[in-house]
């Protein structure tokens, strides 16, 4: 393992989850892209932290663990303004 | 050892790629499924990161986010969860931009991993991180922690305005 594969798999990830924003046409869909992008940057924080960062070796894990949460609590905003229109 | 968390990382990643393209190809009942696999992957790939804490708090959290997302109704109207059409029949052109902005942007990013030259350096810390990530958390960032707290309780409270207005 080395930082460029960690980082590679993040470019990916997060690739990938651009591509979830464009793909679909409500926003039920397009909410797929938060936690993939989450798991992007996560990846490569934590990968810079581990094959990078030998002074602070902490800030990438507890950035990476930031990003999770704070996908989760846009997704509760986002699945809450996609249901809007459910009253029945 | 480190053969071991190799191949668990490159399974883990691959289980998290093809998790993230199944939940935006794959039809909407697969959709909760296929985030479960990006929330499995990502967690494995942060543990054989040597990253448990962070491992342990993406798997709650991309896992409370599939839950969150597959628990969404269907789409009445089938053909809403395809992707835009043109009127040839094809990918809109709105899409067809996306998803090649999405393509370079990904390109660009391989390009600035491969070509840059990163510093590097041994690994000091221990497999999990528990200690040394919770004294960051509580200590030195804990702005940052109050701050995420702050946008959960937000994100909460937005949902609950949400729900009852729906009421």
């Amino acid at each position: 393992m080395s930082l460029m594969l960690a980082l590679s798999v993040g470019a990916v990830l997060i690739g990938c989850g651009a591509f979830s924003a464009v793909w679909g046409r409500r926003s039920s869909r397009q909410l797929v892209a938060l936690p993939v992008l989450a798991a992007g940057a996560a990846i490569s924080l934590a990968g810079v932290s581990r094959f990078a960062g030998h002074v602070d070796p902490d800030t990438g894990q507890e950035l990476a663990a930031l990003v999770a949460v704070a996908a989760l609590g846009a997704t509760v905003l986002g699945v809450a303004w996609a249901r809007r229109g459910d009253a029945p | 050892m480190d053969t071991t968390l190799a191949i668990i990382f490159y399974a883990c990643s691959g289980l998290a790629t093809a998790g993230s393209l199944a939940a935006t190809l794959a039809g909407a009942r697969w959709r909760s499924l296929s985030l479960a696999a990006v929330a499995v992957g990502t967690a494995g790939a942060l543990a054989s990161l040597s990253a448990g804490l962070a491992a342990l708090l993406a798997l709650v959290a991309l896992g409370g986010c599939a839950l969150l997302i597959g628990a969404l109704p269907p789409d009445p109207a089938g053909p809403a969860d395809r992707p835009r059409r043109g009127r040839a029949g094809g990918p809109g052109l709105t899409v067809a931009v996306g998803a090649a902005m999405s393509l370079l942007l990904a390109a660009g990013l391989l390009l600035a991993v491969w070509r840059g030259s990163f510093a590097a350096g041994p690994y000091p810390g221990g497999w999990f991180g528990a200690a040394a990530v919770g004294r960051a958390f509580f200590a030195r960032d804990a702005l940052a922690l109050e701050a995420l707290a702050g946008m959960l309780l937000a994100a909460l409270a937005g949902a609950a305005a949400a729900a009852r207005a729906r009421r």
